[in-house]
């Protein structure tokens, strides 16, 4: 019973602290998960176009 | 029905963690601090947590988390050569393989996730939220604790501090030394932290979580508890602004607990006079003797959990009548596998003279780390405080921890560790700010050398 409440106590703690963490903006970018980088979209287009503007074969 | 709330609990670690990729290191912080697989009977009870947490929290940082450049500062290299001694004589020249081999099993773990915490938090949240984790997940142990010893259920090795074991923190000497050390954490948290605004709630959850971890340290009835206590009353009254108020507040609450403590904690705490006449205490001196001797046999130690070899007889001392004209009686009792109770005879011991060095070298250099974040200047006086304060209280931390230390084998436990792995991530983190405020022109580990003076001519 003590050791429950103990707990239940302590972790639901926890868990607004780590909610807060969630929620709040980061500091300063550091905290968001990294994203990959993509390619421009239609920069393949753009390459093709050029090549055809230069007299080449894509 | 707490198994599953604690399944709950990890699930939501890795859940959180695609947003969030640190919370993983935070979850392995929890799994180490408060280890959930020995609260729990079936699902969890035995499952290799630790080892599950470090490898996400490892693979989510390679993965998904930024990288920051740096470099390994000179304690961090010492404790990964004290990892790899520790290897090598438990590999190689441990006496007791099997027993040496379970240590090891958790202490490199423990080294490693030291070394690595400084690279995750890159932010002073993730250092809040790190230091948050290690004091809620402690807070579970002595809240429990503490009700039970306001119960009166309290007691040296009578009282169990939310399961029943004498391993980590639910060891009632090592409790009592890791509670105290992490009450300037506590203070730290509420006056310092970003994450929780300042409010009754928070006032009354710290207030409470500190008291909890006084009275833990009352119920486990350790003399380690009342020494490592009065340093940590003396440095935190050293460090106040309001000294002399302070100082009255600490008077007055001895004065009023003292009625109230526990005739067995009183007597038990008297020993530390007569500590001669006391089996418990007597035997300690006996084994640091024998480990002396060991060692001078042996230099290099005789790995993890030699002491299960030792055995010797203790003098124990038994006065009668009145002081003046006491009638002193000797009697010898023989031991065999006493455990060392000193983090320095432990490391002596069972790693030797190279492993005391450099035991020494990682308690001294991580003192001076916390201590350097005093005198911070990061360039946003705003941000100043938020370091010195860091310096100060974590400062303070560990001079508790290895003043307990000294009546309790916890030189291979990892709070201290995580402590220091704190201690670094700040002193990172200020020179990041130095370096954005033009205070420092590039991030480098080492301070800039000094010039050379000019000879007059």
């Amino acid at each position: 019973m003590v050791d429950n409440f103990a707990l239940f106590v302590s972790q639901l703690m926890l868990l607004v602290v780590l909610w807060r963490c969630v929620v709040l903006p980061p500091e300063d970018g550091a905290d968001e998960p990294q994203r990959r980088q993509y390619k421009r979209p239609g920069k393949a287009a753009e390459k093709i176009a050029d090549q055809r503007a230069k007299g080449r074969r894509p | 029905m707490r198994d599953i709330v604690l399944v709950c609990f990890i699930l939501a670690f890795f859940v959180a963690a695609f947003k969030r990729p640190y919370f993983l290191v935070l979850g392995y912080i929890w799994v180490d601090f408060l280890q959930p697989q020995k609260l729990t009977y079936w699902f969890l009870n035995g499952a290799p947590l630790a080892l599950v947490m470090a490898a996400g929290a490892f693979i989510y940082y390679l993965m998904f988390d930024q990288k920051q450049r740096l470099r390994l500062s000179t304690v961090q290299v010492l404790i990964i050569i004290f990892a790899f001694y520790a290897t090598v004589s438990t590999f190689t020249w441990a006496v007791l393989f099997d027993h040496a081999y379970e240590k090891w099993d958790w202490v490199w773990k423990g080294f490693l996730f030291a070394v690595f915490l400084p690279f995750v938090l890159s932010t002073r949240r993730r250092v809040e939220a790190a230091l948050f984790t290690m004091t809620l997940s402690l807070a579970a142990i002595t809240i429990s604790g503490g009700i039970k010893t306001l119960l009166g259920s309290g007691g040296y090795g009578n009282v169990s501090f939310l399961v029943v074991s004498n391993t980590g923190l639910f060891e009632g000497s090592t409790l009592a030394t890791v509670s105290l050390a992490f009450i300037p954490v506590t203070l730290w948290l509420y006056r310092n932290n970003s994450i929780m605004k300042k409010s009754m709630l928070t006032l009354l959850a710290t207030a409470g979580i500190i008291f909890s971890m006084t009275l833990v340290t009352v119920g486990a009835e350790a003399r380690t508890g009342l020494i490592a206590g009065a340093v940590l009353a003396l440095l935190l009254w050293l460090g106040a602004k309001r000294k002399l108020l302070l100082g009255a507040a600490m008077v007055a609450a001895v004065i009023a607990s003292i009625p109230l403590l526990p005739q067995s904690f009183k007597d038990r705490m008297s020993t530390v006079k007569t500590y001669d006449e006391d089996v418990s205490a007597s035997t300690r001196l006996a084994v640091w003797a024998w480990t002396i001797d060991y060692v001078k046999e042996h230099p290099l130690g005789g790995g993890f959990g030699v002491y299960r070899i030792n055995s010797f007889n203790v003098e124990v001392k038994k006065r009668e009548g009145e002081e003046g004209n006491q009638d002193v009686s000797t009697t010898y009792i023989k031991k065999n596998a006493r455990a060392f109770h000193n983090s320095f005879f432990e490391v002596l011991g069972e790693m030797g003279y190279p492993g005391i060095i450099l035991y020494l070298s990682i308690l001294v250099l991580g003192i001076r780390t916390a201590w350097s974040l005093r005198g911070v200047t990061t360039g946003d006086p705003s941000h100043d405080g938020w370091y010195r304060d860091l310096g100060k209280m974590l400062s303070i931390s560990m001079i508790t921890y290895f003043v307990g230390a000294m009546f309790v084998g916890i030189a291979f436990q990892p709070f201290y560790y995580y402590l220091l792995a704190v201690a670094i991530s700040a002193g990172h983190l200020a020179q990041r700010e130095r370096v954005a405020n033009n205070l420092e022109t590039r991030i480098s580990v080492r301070p800039p050398r000094r010039a050379r003076p000019v000879p007059a001519e």
